[in-house]
Parts: structure tokens; C-alpha cells; sequence
């Protein structure tokens, strides 16, 4: 017989990020709601108003939070489905009532749709799963606690470079397209968005396990980049190919100190039996 | 070729890792998307005032369509009119009014037997969705562009590190520790959709991302780098006579036989700059991408689009918008693109489920012992 889990607990900050899935469906069909039923006093749903999407967004956030808040673990999916199921339930009956086209068709669905997320809410829970064993029997040493004191801050690694690099070329080059929005320059900025995704993003992502690849990478942003800023005359983009130039470089001469240290430590078992000789 | 160990745990933990930043996002999107399927019966239903309305075949002419709502909204700019489709009975129309802030237009619709203008539409509910798919309401459309390629990212690395494909499809170990169970349900879940997936996400990012390096090209194989800034200022537009809309309907489905309009849009209307472009679908053919430009006051077409003839790449973008939202096999197609929609988003939430409890784990055993006999028993969410 498998022991059932017990109730356990998350953090609230974990809560939180899964209550920002589970409350979406619900959220969304809050929205629905809104549109068959909308306030008055506001501008018209015809007129695509932005009140109805500030609406959707604060209803998931608030819900979310009070989920988390209120909720936790099972409970939270549980309610969460069971509230979705019902508004489901609710949308189908409201349909009916205001007469609406495919009233039936659409009543019928969102009934289905409803019972399968309420059955998945009752299907759910401890039963089916077991509870974790406790594998730690002191073998593993515990950690050491962290000393006291102001240290300097570690330089930040290569990788972590290299994502702040591909980060920040992905806004700027977000800036250039979409805020700035004029036209030569906007291209350009859709072009270095390209290159952020496709080039420094895998170079940053790469660098730890395969460097010659993500050193090739780099060298083909850097070189993208510098053609953008030939092309363009943007010093931006000059000096985004210079970083991402010096990120390939960083790379290849990291594993170059790796190898090197590596290959000291392959020769010295050697030098030892020498010297013993 | 044998992949080693080393190489999957490093696809492992970047399959983990892009699938936890990409996560939440995922999930709105393709919960959205599995629901936006139904876009056009969702708009249907959320409007009880178009209900009892008639669907006339053929409809009423375009030109009546327009002189209605010339009529209905004097000074008003006609925008675009959307033709009855399999769905809809009905006409519709965006309009913007007279003084109306540019970027704010009514969508009105009209009676498809007499094109009389029914008003206002109640509410936008299958579009908004749309947007909120397509756009994540405020973004470009590239973001859910780069979802779609990190999905294929997600999907690739999940296929070499579970590699007993055909063992997992039928793999579900109930009764099991939670992330046992989990995991079986997100490889099961991933490997019976795994075409759709790989669909959706390739469709999915060619449509969020193509605009962006059709833009980049143009930019880079343009002549001169001013060449783009330098554009000729449209031609001076003086009041002129206008061909009829039916008229230049049948003059585009002469340029492009097959045409099935579903949108007109109308620009400069009744100047002598007036342009009139019929978009849709092609009779007999997958490809949604047609479309004619036509002068609207001398009736010639000035930009035709034929998917069919317009070359390989043009061929692969006409087919992406009906792959990706399965709309060209009637309501059956339309549930099985609701359910496998629905796969991907039930991934996404299963693999944060799966990494919250690893890590949960992990920091459970790294504690010591005293202080775990009151610590929590694991993340069973």
C-alpha cells in the first residue's frame, strides 16, 4: 500500500507563479462575462476599447494573488478548475439568456468543457501520487553556512555577460524599432532583434557546454552587427558588434585556460614518478 | 550516432531551463490559441443582437454595403468591410467616424440581404481573444514569433533526452512519487502531440517572425541605405468619380481567378488616389494569402498576390495562417486543433510542476537532517 502525500507548502512567490496559470482560463472567462454582460458607462465593446483588456489583466493578477494568498497546493488547482468549470457553466447559461446565435451549440460546449474541468478538479489529488521518501540519511554533509562579513562582489561570469549583452541589444534594438519607429532605422532595429534571438541569445546560451560553437556564433553577430552599423551608420550597432566580438574572444580563451589547466593536471602524476626516480 | 551523457544532461537542463522562462508565456499563448480555433463562432455567439439575422445567397451587392453606410455615417471614413463567410451571415464593416481619434474604429454590422446597417456591434469577444493570442494584446507580433521558435527549441531538446519514444507514449505510472507521475503525463502528453507541436510552433513562429525578415531583407538588399527614407510623396488626390465595389470585385477575381474575398479595404475613397484591396482565400486551395489592389477610379488592378503563381515562398506563407489555426476543415478539424492545442499548454504547466519539485527537492536534501524532519515533504501542487 503507497503512503499518500501529506499536505505540503510552497513559498508564497511559488504560490503566486502557479496561481499565474492556473487562474488564466478563469480570468479569461471573467472577460467573457464582460463582454456579454459589459458595464455601462464605458466606451462600447464595438470600439475595441482598451478598458476591456486592463479588465482581463487585473482580474488575473488580483486573482492570482488572492489564490496564492488564500490557497495552497491542491487546493489551488482545484479551485481553480472548479471556478473555471462553473464560469464555463455560467457563459453557456448567459448565452441562453440573452438570446444569443449558436445559443445551444455553445451551451452544450461550454457545459462539456465545464464538467471535464470539474471532473479533472475531483480526479486530482493525493491519491495518485505518493508521498516523496526522504532519501537524505546523512550522507549528504550539510551546507556551510555562509561567513559573515563584507566581501567584494564576484566578477560577474562570461555566460552572465553574454546574457546581459544579448538582453540589452534586444531592447535597445526594441527601442530603435518600435519606439523610435522611424524608418531607416527601424529596419535596422528589426534586424538587430534577429540577431539578438537567433546569435547572442544561443551564443550566451552554448558558451558553458559547447564554447567553438558559441564562439562561432558570436563572431557571426559581431560580424551582422558590424555590416548594421556599415549599412545603417548607427554607432550603436558598431558597438554592439565589438561586445559580442569580445564575448567570442572571452569564450574561446576561457576554454584555452581550461584546456591548459586540464592538461597540468594530466602531466603531473608523471612528474611526480620522475622526481621519485 | 550514440548522444552521450554529458550532451543530454546539457540538453536537459537547457530544455529546463528555456522552458521555465518561456513558460508562463507559453501557456497564455496557447491556451489562447487553442480557444481562438472557434474565433469566428465565439464572435458569432457573444453578439445576441445579430441573432434571427437571415443569410442571403448571394448577398446583397457591395455597393449597396457602402451606400448604406455612407448613408448611416455621413463624413465618415469606411475602412474595411468583411463579406459573410461560413460562419458569419452577416456584413461587417469598420468605420471610422467623423472627429474620431485615428486609431479608434466601430465595428458595425449590416444585414447580408438588403445591406442595411444593423449598428454597432454588441462586442468584439473572438477578436479580443485573437489579440490576446496573437499579440499578447500589446506586443508586436514577433514575440509570439520567438515563443513559437523557442517552442521548436523546447520540442527538439525534448526528443533527445526522452528518447524511448515509443515505451513513454503508453507510459503512466499512477500511485507514483508526484514527479513521477507528472513527468509520465508531460511525456505522454508531449509524444502523442508531437506533430502538432512541431506544426503549431514552426506555423507559429514563421508568422510572428517572416514580417520581420521580409523587413530586414528589404532593408539590407534595398540600393542605398536612404533609398527607404527617400520615398516619393503620394500623388496629389482630387475628388473623383469611383467605379462600383461589385465592378472591381469582379475585375480582381478576373486578375486572380479563384478569389474568394473575405475583406475590402477601401483607402482614399473617392479621390482619385482611391485604392480598393480584396484579401482572402483561393476556391479550391489551401492558401489565404490572395489578394488585388485596384485602382478604384479607373478600375485597373495595380498589385496582384497569387500564392499559386507568386513563387515557392509566397506558396509556404499563404498556407502558414490556415496550417496554424485549422480553419480549412470545417468544425471536426476545429475540436482536434482545440484538443492538441490544448496539449501544449498542459506542457507547459506540467514541466514548471516538474522543475518546482526537483528544485523543492534539491533544497530539501541539502538541508540537515534536524531542521528537514520539520521542513515541507515536497511540492504537490
Amino acid at each position: 500500500m503507497t503512503k499518500q502525500a501529506a499536505a505540503p507548502c510552497a513559498s508564497f512567490v511559488v504560490r503566486c507563479f502557479l496561481a499565474l496559470h492556473a487562474t488564466v482560463p478563469a480570468a479569461v472567462l471573467v472577460a467573457v462575462l464582460m463582454h456579454l454582460w459589459p458595464p455601462a458607462g464605458l466606451p462600447p465593446l464595438a470600439q475595441r476599447p482598451v478598458w476591456a483588456v486592463w479588465t482581463l489583466i487585473a482580474t488575473w493578477l488580483i486573482t492570482s494573488l488572492l489564490a496564492a494568498w488564500a490557497l495552497r497546493h491542491l487546493a489551488l488547482w482545484r479551485v481553480s478548475l472548479c471556478a473555471a468549470g462553473g464560469l464555463l457553466g455560467l457563459a453557456g447559461a448567459a448565452g441562453m439568456v440573452l438570446g444569443a446565435p449558436l445559443q445551444w451549440p455553445m451551451l452544450a460546449s461550454l457545459v462539456a468543457l465545464g464538467a471535464v474541468l470539474s471532473g479533472l478538479a475531483a480526479f486530482i489529488g493525493p491519491a495518485r501520487v505518493q508521498a516523496n521518501r526522504r532519501r537524505d540519511n546523512g550522507s549528504h554533509p550539510p551546507r556551510r553556512a555562509a561567513r559573515g562579513g563584507w566581501r567584494w562582489p564576484a566578477m560577474p561570469s562570461t555566460q552572465t555577460l553574454s546574457f546581459w549583452l544579448a538582453g540589452l541589444l534586444a531592447i535597445e534594438s526594441f527601442r530603435i524599432a518600435h519606439i523610435v519607429a522611424v524608418e531607416p532605422a527601424r529596419s535596422a532595429g528589426m534586424l538587430g532583434l534577429l540577431v539578438a534571438f537567433f546569435l547572442v541569445l544561443p551564443a550566451a546560451t552554448l558558451q558553458a557546454w559547447w564554447p567553438r560553437a558559441a564562439a562561432v556564433l558570436a563572431a557571426l553577430a559581431a560580424a551582422a552587427l558590424a555590416g548594421l552599423a556599415w549599412r545603417s551608420g548607427m554607432a550603436v550597432w558598431g558597438g554592439a558588434a565589438a561586445l559580442c566580438l569580445a564575448m567570442g574572444i572571452a569564450v574561446l580563451h576561457r576554454q584555452w585556460k581550461h584546456r591548459a589547466a586540464s592538461s597540468v593536471h594530466a602531466t603531473r602524476p608523471g612528474q611526480r614518478a620522475e622526481s621519485a626516480a | 550516432m550514440p548522444t552521450s551523457q554529458r550532451t543530454l544532461n546539457r540538453l536537459f537542463v537547457l530544455h529546463s531551463w528555456a522552458g521555465i522562462v518561456t513558460g508562463l508565456l507559453m501557456f497564455i499563448v496557447c491556451f489562447s490559441g487553442a480557444v481562438v480555433v472557434f474565433k469566428n463562432e465565439i464572435d458569432l455567439w457573444a453578439n445576441p443582437s445579430l441573432a434571427g439575422l437571415p443569410r442571403t445567397e448571394p448577398p446583397a451587392p457591395l455597393a449597396t454595403v457602402l451606400a448604406q453606410l455612407q448613408a448611416r455615417y455621413p463624413g465618415a471614413t469606411v475602412e474595411t468591410i468583411a463579406l459573410p463567410d461560413a460562419t458569419n451571415p452577416s456584413y461587417f464593416a469598420h468605420v471610422r467616424e467623423r472627429g474620431a481619434p485615428a486609431s479608434q474604429r466601430t465595428k458595425v454590422a449590416l444585414r447580408s440581404d438588403t445591406g442595411a446597417v444593423v449598428g454597432p456591434v454588441d462586442s468584439q469577444l473572438g477578436q479580443y481573444l485573437r489579440m490576446l493570442h496573437v499579440f499578447l494584446f500589446f506586443g508586436p507580433r514577433w514575440i509570439v514569433g520567438f515563443l513559437g521558435a523557442a517552442m521548436l527549441v523546447l520540442i527538439a531538446t525534448g526528443i533527445v533526452i526522452h528518447r524511448k519514444i515509443l515505451t513513454e507514449l503508453f507510459t503512466q505510472r499512477w500511485g507514483r512519487s508526484f514527479r513521477v507521475v507528472m513527468s509520465d503525463l508531460h511525456k505522454s502528453a508531449g509524444i502523442w502531440g508531437l506533430g502538432f507541436h512541431i506544426l503549431i510552433a514552426a506555423t507559429g513562429a514563421w508568422l510572428g517572425l517572416a514580417p520581420l525578415f521580409e523587413q530586414g531583407y528589404k532593408y539590407v538588399s534595398a540600393d542605398a541605405p536612404a533609398a527607404s527614407a527617400a520615398r516619393k510623396p503620394p500623388p496629389a488626390a482630387e475628388p473623383a468619380a469611383m467605379q462600383s465595389l461589385d465592378a472591381l470585385y469582379r475585375s480582381a477575381q478576373q486578375a486572380v481567378p479563384g478569389l474568394e474575398a473575405r475583406y475590402v479595404s477601401l483607402r482614399r475613397w473617392g479621390t482619385s488616389a482611391a485604392e480598393a484591396s480584396f484579401t482572402g482565400a483561393l476556391a479550391g486551395h489551401l492558401a489565404s494569402t490572395a489578394r488585388v489592389d485596384m485602382n478604384a477610379a479607373t478600375g485597373a488592378p495595380k498589385k496582384t498576390l497569387d500564392p499559386r503563381t507568386a513563387g515557392f515562398w509566397s506558396l509556404v506563407n499563404g498556407l502558414m495562417e490556415p496550417l496554424h489555426f485549422g480553419d480549412f476543415g470545417g468544425l471536426a478539424l476545429k475540436w482536434l486543433y482545440f484538443i492538441l492545442g490544448m496539449t501544449p499548454a498542459f506542457l507547459s504547466i506540467s514541466g514548471t510542476l516538474i522543475w518546482l519539485d526537483s528544485r523543492q527537492q534539491r533544497r530539501r536534501e541539502s538541508q540537515p537532517a534536524g531542521q528537514q524532519a520539520s521542513g515541507p515533504p515536497g511540492l504537490q501542487a
